[in-house]
């Protein structure tokens, strides 16, 4: 899963796109965390691709709600993309959703 | 990063012993036609919390049958079903299925398909099954309903509760790490009913800092449900200490603001409902619950408020906050420390007792007072390791009643003294010896009902359990109102088997004590309960082991009584302590018979057996523990000295001592754990001035002597 600069299909700016491994919990934390650290400083949109994910849990979803606010914190922004069922239902339960509202290009 | 559940597996698997214990008791009190609310909670909040934690360690097959025992609890929670023999049998067996899935996945291994799968079948026909005779006063289970349905109290046109509670969780910094997962806990809130979760991230660290096994956002969640607070509770029981919880409600609220449908979900405040504080609030999600919702927590509600009141007391006291479970290690840590103060304190005093001058004075009164908490310490920690018998006991109802089932008997079990204590490690090795007196009192003791009625007795025979302090021991007794002892056959046996000469003439004791010797099996036939002779003498063995002794009391046609005697605790002992040449030793007390001045001619020398001493008309080996431990003889006077007559596995040997000290109780150390295993050693303390001094085992000794005078012979 490394990250990896492309242009935005939706033309917004030049972002990074990352996969999501198939399992997003504790037990991974700390690889997922240093995977989607290099994203942390990226500017613009970040794409994250959810489409892979088996597995999900609080700590799974934090690391993206900080990866979230870090981007924000200098203009950008965190795009999840193709959400598998089992991250979306976790999204749902956990009152987080709104990470897969879809982000509009500035 | 792999956090290690492992570390909690076992406190999980005691948690469930204890569930299942309870729940096994209350199955075998449960009034069959009316059962008691109270305990069909309380067989629930079993199943509940076992399936939890099985959840949690990923044991599938433990929570996919759990998850069936459940539902079949809630039905009767609901009082949709009703209490049968039948249904009392087959959660019993379900018990007994999740202890065998408990030790199978303690061996990492899985319970045999065949041996769950028609259980769990029964279980979900069972569940099934709905009680026809007996309208349910009780709301029904809360399901999906259709959203055409009226109003009803309690519900929202569309079936919603018009019942809310505001649930604030923040979670600790060790939840994540101790498997609880919010997700987890949310899921089941949904389960309960509709739930409005918001998540609140601002407590989230920028994402270098972030700690990924700490949790930091914090949950505000909306349940929508008739179910009553303890249902709310028992979700997070497992995150306990783990979390700030904060529980609102229960707010009755206006029909008409219901819940939001899905479709407002962006506009979640009902009106009327009281707002949740959250100034970073993310947008509300609602979430449906659970398409099969876990669900009678909802039908419980119906007697909400007394539910609250009656499910607390019934609560096991794994979940109590009142207690903590602390590992015998740290204990036996606490009572070595215990051990060290005594012995400081024992050297301070000795340093300063020549000292002369008021601040001397002052000293030594400090030091009697410290002597004095010292000892209250000492005490408080012995009675920490102590259980009530009531841990072992509990186990014989079910025994009691399955066996008596299988053998076509009425017997009543009566049991008293169940919160004697005595130490955990003498708790453990009595069960067994137990079982085995209760087992044989049934098949063997007790008398079929038509043969009892023919003798004159009730049909219904009575098997008693009494356990009491009597002076520094515990009495066990185990008694049955049975057909007695046959002396006669006893003696016949005896003979049979050549392990009683002809024309010796026994006393009863004596005779009945004859069943504890090895091969020796009364019964008329050999059943699979009991009775093959190989158990009773294993069970004065390991009652002799822990330091016990066991003796009969039988008349005919009128019962048996055994009765153990056993020392409180394993840790310290009552002891004698000898002199022999010039260092101190220790003799466990209650095997002392007689302690006597020798008398000249009384100690013989037999040709390749070493010396005897002629105690009471008999001969008994005599061992010079001068000679035994090296140390150095007085040639001077070999007569000179005193003999203590020990007893230990029946046979006596008389020990050669140069002087009695005196008796008091010693904390027993482990001579195996703090150096090596020695032969007729069974341990070492250390004594008020510091010293060490070694316990005698008596039985190693016995051994120990008849090795020498067999060398001797050779």
């Amino acid at each position: 899963m490394n990250p990896t600069s492309t242009a935005s299909d939706s033309g917004a700016p030049l972002g990074e796109v990352a996969v999501l491994p198939g399992n997003c919990t504790l037990r991974t934390a700390d690889d997922l965390k240093a995977h989607l650290l290099p994203l942390a400083a990226a500017e613009g949109v970040v794409r994250v691709d959810a489409s892979r994910v088996e597995q999900v849990d609080s700590a799974g979803f934090q690391l993206l709600v900080a990866l979230g606010r870090a981007l924000a914190h200098h203009g950008g922004a965190l795009s999840i993309h193709s959400p598998s069922a089992a991250f979306r239902s976790a999204a749902r339960v956990l009152g987080l959703e709104f990470l897969l509202e879809p982000v509009r290009a500035e | 990063m792999n956090v290690d559940l492992t570390q909690f597996q076992e406190t999980f698997f005691q948690e469930c012993g204890e569930a299942l214990d309870l729940m096994e008791a209350t199955l075998l009190q449960l009034d069959i036609g009316a059962p008691d609310s109270e305990m069909v909670n309380t067989l629930f909040r079993g199943a509940h919390s076992i399936k939890g934690g099985a959840g949690m360690f990923g044991f599938a097959q433990m929570t996919s049958f759990t998850h069936g025992l459940e539902t079949l609890l809630d039905g009767l929670r609901a009082g949709q079903l009703s209490v049968s023999g039948d249904l009392v049998e087959l959660l019993l067996k379900s018990v007994d299925a999740l202890r065998e899935m408990i030790s199978a996945v303690k061996g990492g291994a899985l319970v045999d398909a065949a041996l769950v799968d028609p259980l769990s079948a029964a279980i979900a026909a069972a569940a099934a099954a709905p009680k026809a005779e007996i309208p349910t006063a009780k709301p029904p289970i809360a399901t999906r309903v259709p959203d055409d349905v009226p109003a009803s109290p309690g519900r929202d046109a569309q079936g919603h509760s018009t019942t809310q509670w505001n649930i604030a969780f923040t979670p600790g910094p060790a939840l994540l790490t101790r498997g609880n997962d919010p997700l987890r806990l949310l899921q089941e809130l949904g389960g309960l009913g509709p739930v409005e979760v918001r998540a609140d991230c601002e407590a989230v660290p920028a994402f270098a800092e972030l700690d990924p096994e700490i949790c930091c956002i914090r949950w505000n969640v909306v349940v929508h449900t008739e179910a009553p607070r303890d249902s709310i509770e028992l979700i997070f029981d497992w995150a306990q200490g783990d979390c700030e919880l904060v529980i609102d409600g229960p707010h009755r609220i206006a029909a008409t603001s219901a819940p939001p449908r899905p479709e407002d979900s962006q506009h979640p405040a009902a009106a009327g409902a009281p707002p949740i504080p959250s100034e970073n609030a993310a947008p509300v999600i609602r979430t449906e619950p659970a398409p099969k919702p876990s669900p009678a927590q909802v039908a419980g509600a119906a007697d909400h408020d007394g539910a609250r009141a009656t499910a607390r007391d019934g609560r096991p006291a794994a979940a109590d906050a009142g207690s903590i479970r602390v590992s015998i290690e740290k204990i036996d840590e606490l009572m070595n420390a215990v051990g060290e103060i005594v012995i400081t304190q024992s050297m301070l005093t000795q340093q300063i007792s020549g000292v002369q001058g008021i601040a001397a004075e002052r000293l030594r009164d400090g030091l009697t007072l410290l002597e004095r908490n010292v000892r209250e310490l000492q005490e408080s920690v012995m009675r920490v390791r102590m259980l009530p018998i009531s841990v072992v006991f509990s186990r014989f109802p079910r025994l009691v009643r399955d066996l008596s089932q299988r053998l076509g008997k009425q017997i009543e079990l009566k049991v008293s003294g169940e919160h004697t204590e005595l130490d955990k490690i003498v708790l453990e090795r009595i069960g067994d010896p137990l079982v085995h007196l209760v087992r044989n009192s049934i098949d063997h003791g007790i008398e079929a009902p038509e043969i009892r009625e023919m003798s004159g007795k009730p049909a219904q025979g009575t098997l008693t359990l009494n356990a009491f302090h009597k002076g520094g021991s515990i009495r066990i007794s185990v008694g049955d109102d049975g057909k007695g002892l046959d002396r006669d056959r006893i003696l016949n046996k005896a003979r049979e088997r050549g392990l009683l000469a002809e024309g010796v003439a026994l006393s009863d004791p004596e005779i009945y004590d004859l069943i504890f010797a090895p091969g020796l099996s009364t019964a008329e036939r050999a059943t699979d309960v009991s009775g093959r002779g190989v158990g009773m003498d294993v069970v004065r063995r390991n009652i002799v082991e822990l330091g016990g002794t066991v003796d009969i009391d039988s008349q005919a046609g009128q019962g048996t009584q055994i009765n153990i005697t056993l020392p409180l605790t394993l840790a310290i002992v009552d002891g004698q302590l000898i002199g022999v040449g010039g260092d101190t030793y220790i003799v466990p007390l209650v095997t002392i018979v007689e302690s006597l001045q020798i008398r000249p001619g009384a100690v013989s020398q037999l040709a390749g057996r070493g010396e005897v001493f002629e105690f009471r008309g008999d001969f008994v080996p005599l061992i010079r523990l001068r000679d035994l431990f090296g140390s150095k003889r007085d040639e001077s006077r070999p007569d000179q000295g005193l003999v203590m007559v020990v007893e230990a596995e029946g046979r006596k040997v008389a020990l050669f001592v140069d002087e009695l000290l005196g008796q008091q109780q010693v904390v027993i150390k482990s001579l195996d754990t703090n150096y090596r295993r020695i032969e007729g050693i069974s341990g070492a303390t250390i004594l008020g001035e510091g010293a060490v001094a070694l316990i005698l085992d008596v039985p190693g000794l016995i051994r120990l002597a008849a090795d020498v005078n067999s060398r001797r012979a050779a």
